[in-house]
């Protein structure tokens, strides 16, 4: 029962994902999982990490600000 | 208040049952242990109830017995030692006669407080009065040949506990496994199933009119707030058995405890556990069994309270995502950073390798929000 995620920001990218896919064909063989903010992404990404079962987690986030210190410790692997 | 140190800040286990090895940095006042069937969450707290007890005989026969696996513990025949189901114990449950290095258990770095559970072999042999005696061979002159019996070694730290052949006939082993071993720890098992009612019966005999059993009925009040008294009471004259009765308002006679259904009957044994563990360490299997979701806080919030109160650390299993719920909103409430949550892995490319991630008060509050699956 391996998951499968993409952390997206808002509603609108959940969106745009879910109509590509659609658009494409493409089976939905992984959550699209809105986080409701760039903050709470970052916030809640190394707990995501620690999610039981992960097999792979994609992000996708606007890059339209400068560096921010993240909180906490996020891991990247 | 003053905190005093927890019985365990941390946890190393070696070569017990399913674990060949698991390492656990951080230990809290209250733990819960989420995890899939057979990953070892039982076996966790087993690990923690033989460390606290110092390598009780008789909770390895517990141990075995709660999986079928008992079977000729004590033998009365030399030889034949791959029946012998001591080898349960041991990872791997490989021939007895391959288990060179002992089960260990304890908290990480620190070796003098590390309980070792080695085996050994006798041989019988005759003394200078002509008896029978058990005779430890030591490990070269286990090729020698003859038929030896194979027995229990342990220790904490470099310090040697007890040792014993596991012989039938050792006529002093009651007495021996139950004695006062160094530093031992007081610790109480709630199996999924409930404590026995031998165990009610003395738990409850210790706390007869103090004050702590105002805590087992502040218990029973999360389901029934008209639950005036509790006491142990024989059902008939002469019953050395008691079970426990409940006066309720607006009834005379008393009632069986259980009578108002399981759930009373599940608080009122793990609360009786716990201020029962002063000092020492309540481990709770399954906790959320019988329990109705609604329940559930408020159970988490005595427990904190009374856990922090008398020094108890607490380890309980879970299977339920209602109970990692209210274990979070108990603990955040709670506010002392007394809980953890420890989610039981086995690494993918290593088995019997275990895994522990833990997720604090803070990461619990994002799993619960962001529903992420920890269990």
């Amino acid at each position: 029962m391996a998951e499968r995620y993409l952390l997206v920001e808002g509603k609108d990218d959940e969106h745009v994902f879910y109509h590509l896919l659609k658009h494409h064909q493409i089976p939905e063989c992984f959550e699209i999982k809105n986080k409701e903010g760039i903050d709470n992404l970052l916030d809640t990404l190394p707990t995501e990490l620690k999610r039981s079962n992960l097999e792979r987690l994609g992000i996708v986030v606007d890059a339209n600000r400068t560096s921010r210190p993240v909180g906490g410790s996020c891991a990247t692997s | 208040m003053m905190t005093r140190p927890l019985v365990l800040d941390s946890l190393e286990i070696h070569r017990f049952r399913v674990f060949r090895h698991l390492q656990i940095d951080r230990l809290k006042q209250v733990n819960l242990i989420v995890g899939k069937n057979n990953v070892g969450k039982t076996c966790l707290l087993e690990a923690l109830l033989l460390y606290a007890n110092r390598g009780s005989l008789l909770t390895m026969r517990m141990v075995l017995e709660s999986r079928d696996e008992a079977k000729r513990l004590l033998t009365s025949s030399e030889g034949d030692a791959k029946g012998r189901s001591i080898r349960y114990l041991f990872h791997g449950r490989g021939d007895l006669e391959d288990q060179h290095e002992p089960v260990q258990i304890g908290p990480i770095g620190s070796p003098p407080d590390m309980l070792s559970i080695g085996l050994i072999w006798f041989r019988q042999q005759l003394d200078q009065h002509g008896r029978q005696q058990w005779q430890r061979i030591p490990p070269e002159d286990y090729d020698a040949g003859g038929l030896l019996l194979p027995g229990l070694s342990i220790a904490l730290g470099a310090q040697p506990v007890l040792s014993y052949p596991l012989h039938i006939d050792i006529p002093d082993l009651d007495r021996v496994v139950q004695l006062k071993k160094p530093r031992q720890i007081s610790s109480i098992f709630v199996p999924a199933n409930g404590l026995g009612r031998e165990q009610v019966n003395l738990l409850w005999d210790k706390i007869a009119l103090t004050d702590l059993e105002r805590d087992v009925l502040a218990s029973l009040h999360i389901i029934a707030s008209e639950v005036e008294r509790v006491n142990l009471v024989g059902s008939q004259e002469g019953d050395r058995e008691r079970i426990p009765m409940a006066k309720i308002t607006d009834f005379d006679d008393p009632l069986p405890l259980r009578s108002l259904g399981e759930g009373m009957n599940r608080l009122f044994g793990v609360v009786l556990a716990l201020v029962n563990a002063r000092d020492g360490m309540l481990l709770i299997d399954e906790i959320d069994s019988g329990l109705h979701y609604s329940a559930q806080p408020d159970l988490w919030r005595l427990i904190f309270q009374v856990a922090r109160r008398l020094n108890v650390q607490v380890f309980a299993t879970t299977h339920s995502w209602d109970c990692v719920q209210a274990f979070q909103q108990a603990a955040q409430e709670d506010g002392q950073g007394d809980g953890l949550l420890i989610s039981l892995r086995e690494r993918k490319d290593q088995k019997g390798q275990g895994v522990a991630v833990l997720f604090d008060e803070r990461e619990l509050g994002i799993v619960t929000r962001e529903q992420i699956e920890v269990r």
